[in-house]
């Protein structure tokens, strides 16, 4: 088993209850696995929120990182995930 | 006259003590617009490298743009242009808030200050009536007071006006508007102190007349959907204002921590825009005729800082006061907030400065005793306020500060300036540039040093805001210089001409409007036939003077266009840019290329007669 660290921010929290989830994730996972580990774990609500409507894809602006790497940048929610990596699931943000 | 202003500017001698309204020059306004435009056509026509900052000839000029005081969306803006003070090159500024709206409102484009008074005085505009006043009752008040005081002397009336740091002439004393509004980076403050004049406060009753009202209004349907359908606009920066930045740029390495040594603050979570809104926030307000409204009130109610009470902090200043001094108390960086506020400072720098002396007092550089007695560790918050204090009123270590952080590391030398954070003299901002390597070029080449919002390109790079009609799409890589140059050149289009024009930043700053649509509000409010190709011209026009007076009044060099070695030499220590340092050659070639400039940062003489600025071409 792997051990991932899962950080959540903005509207995220009030669903998850807390910023840094430990998953436990079985050797070769991907970001869709462990996504869909959250889901199960954290209910519909999460999934409503990160997911775009057909559920097929994340929302729009939401970002799922590897230690702070977007994974678009990598084999996006088919990335295999290593022992002990951060991943932020991350709503959109802006600022400036 | 065009649509969107006045026709009319003032000219104040404070040194003859006279008051004099003028006639707006027409060809001004089709060639630089207003804002900063103005500001470097003034500059360039009337000062260089022998103009004292501080000294009578340095004009300080109050500006505003066609838009502000009409319904464009956040059309708002007043500017300050000037020599700077911190930086000896270009200074420019924005504050939103009333007061810009009310000088139009008076009758009133702009304001160019020059001299000297023999005693500190405030000026007086209600409509045509323009005074200069005595102001030694409010002079040694911070802005807080002075505004309570000439509110109630002149009912109504908008304020604008520097607090105690401006007049000690501290390096980074900024002009504040509204209790809250800041503007000028790179010392406004202290040239405004140079000058004797603590205030502004302006009171107006008139119009200012759209030239195409239908037209206008047709626009203003299109664009405010644009801003009320677009996540940024339209609900993150209404819901979260800029703070919910610092989980985000954490997440990103981007979160510049303990004097830009890292990228990545262990106690972030303490001091972000979702704890603010579990704590301190009480309600969130906007500037006159802003549709975003961004902006946060917080109050402590308990604990050591109960009582502190204040518009923001926003992101830049909770990272300048926060992770920047590795400070992860946010009640503590909004006492800073509201001090800096009060005194009159740029939060930015004044952030910048504690981190760096933080550092040479870890590092061994500076001993307690050298820094007013104070145990100025990383984190400390109480000797970061302290510090702050004495930052305004130049006591002890804070009158080396007071000059600077370029100024300063000069002064203590043992090795401090590697510790000194800035771009051409003035203090870096919030973004570890080599987690964002695009940001780190545009702080490179910003006209007034190291500034974020020429662009604010992490916007696209980081959190994936592009615009189809900019030719920004995909997932662009922030830690690798491909195609960053592009990039800023393309986002600073919108960014100058928001800035031109009276708008805040934050309708362009995740490409939510793009330059058709600025063009078109330009157009119908002016009358002046604008496109997003004409509108790229213009601010290429600004942005070439603006270089050319660094370059040939000011005798800056272009190797002055770098960053500290801490991003171009150490790797950075952690998070997703780590072992990387930053690639600033490669983007700047680039950039230097598209803008028409040769390989060494100087403008083709050609550039300068395509752009109708022949008249530089005498001073090369
Ligand atoms: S977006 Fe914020 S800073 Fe800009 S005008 Fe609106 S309230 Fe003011």
């Amino acid at each position: 088993m792997m051990e991932i660290t899962v950080k959540v921010m903005g509207p995220l929290i009030k669903i998850t209850g807390e910023s840094t989830v430990l998953m436990n994730m079985p050797e070769e996972s991907t970001v869709r696995d462990l996504l869909e580990a959250l889901f199960r774990r954290f209910g519909e609500d999460l999934k409503q929120e990160v997911l775009n409507e057909e559920g097929t894809d994340l929302a729009p602006y939401y970002k799922v990182l590897i230690n702070g790497r977007n994974t678009k940048l990598m084999n996006y929610l088919e990335t295999k995930l290593k022992n002990g990596q951060i991943v932020h699931v991350m709503p959109p943000i802006a600022g400036g | 006259m065009f649509g969107g202003y006045t026709g009319t500017w003032l000219e104040i001698n404070l040194t003859e003590g006279t008051v004099e309204k003028k006639q707006l020059d027409e060809q001004m306004v089709k060639d630089f617009v207003g804002g900063g435009g103005f500001s470097a056509k003034i500059l360039w026509d009337e000062t260089d490298h022998n103009t004292d900052p501080l000294g009578e000839e340095n004009p300080l000029i109050l500006m505003t743009g066609p838009m502000t005081g009409t319904l464009a969306p956040t059309g708002n803006s007043w500017y300050v242009g000037f020599r700077s003070p911190t930086t000896g090159i270009y200074g420019e500024g924005r504050g939103g808030g009333y007061f810009g709206s009310e000088l139009k409102y008076a009758g009133y484009d702009y304001v160019v200050i020059r001299g000297k008074s023999p005693k500190p005085v405030y000026l007086h505009i209600h409509n045509d009536d323009v005074s200069l006043k005595d102001a030694g009752h409010l002079w040694g008040q911070d802005f807080f007071e002075t505004t309570h005081t000439l509110e109630k002397d002149h009912p109504k009336s908008k304020i604008l006006g520097i607090g105690p740091a401006g007049e000690n002439l501290v390096k980074s004393a900024i002009v504040m508007s509204d209790l809250y509004r800041a503007g000028g980076r790179g010392g406004a403050g202290a040239v405004m102190g140079s000058k004797n004049l603590k205030a502004v406060a302006v009171y107006g009753s008139k119009d200012v007349k759209v030239a195409d009202p239908e037209g206008f209004k047709e626009v203003l349907k299109e664009v405010n959907n644009l801003i009320y359908q677009h996540p940024a606009t339209g609900q993150l920066l209404p819901e979260y204002g800029t703070a919910s930045l610092v989980n985000g740029m954490n997440a990103f390495g981007a979160l510049p921590t303990r004097n830009h040594k890292s990228g990545t603050f262990e106690g972030a979570e303490n001091i972000s825009g979702e704890k603010m809104a579990e704590t301190i926030l009480t309600k969130t307000r906007g500037c006159f005729a802003c549709n975003i409204k961004c902006t946060r009130y917080t109050q402590v109610k308990d604990g050591e800082y109960a009582g502190v009470e204040s518009e923001g902090p926003e992101y830049e200043t909770v990272n300048a006061f926060g992770s920047r001094c590795g400070v992860d108390n946010l009640e503590a960086i909004a006492m800073a907030n509201m001090n800096a506020n009060r005194l009159g400072l740029d939060t930015i720098s004044a952030g910048t400065l504690m981190a760096f002396a933080m550092e040479l007092y870890e590092e061994g550089i500076l001993s307690k005793e050298e820094c007013n007695g104070l145990d100025l560790k990383f984190g400390n918050h109480q000797a970061m306020n302290t510090l702050l204090q004495d930052l305004a009123h130049r006591k002890g270590l804070g009158d080396i500060l007071a000059e600077g952080v370029r100024e300063a590391a000069k002064k203590i030398g043992k090795g401090s300036e590697k510790y000194a954070m800035h771009v051409k003299g003035l203090e870096l901002t919030a973004t570890e540039l080599r987690a964002a390597q695009d940001s780190g070029l545009g702080h490179a080449v910003a006209n007034r040093g190291g500034d974020h919002l020429r662009p604010w390109s992490p916007a696209f790079t980081l959190f994936g805001f592009g615009n189809e009609e900019m030719n920004l799409s995909g997932t662009p890589d922030p830690i690798i210089p491909d195609d960053k140059a592009r990039v800023v050149n393309e986002m600073e289009k919108t960014a100058i001409f928001t800035d031109l024009n009276g708008m805040c930043k934050f309708t362009v700053l995740c490409n939510t409007l793009a330059p058709s649509h600025l063009a078109k509000l330009h157009e119908t409010i002016t009358g002046i036939p604008m496109d997003a190709k004409q509108l790229k011209t213009t601010v290429e026009r600004v942005l070439t003077l603006q270089r050319a007076l660094n370059l040939y009044r000011y005798k800056m060099s272009p190797e002055e266009d770098t960053l500290p070695d801490r991003f171009l030499k150490d790797p950075a220590p952690s998070g997703p840019a780590e072992g990387k340092t930053l690639e600033l050659p490669i983007m700047l070639k680039e950039y230097y290329e598209q803008a028409g400039w040769d390989e060494k940062g100087y403008p083709l003489a050609e550039k300068y007669e395509a752009l109708g600025l022949g008249f530089v071409k005498d001073r090369m």
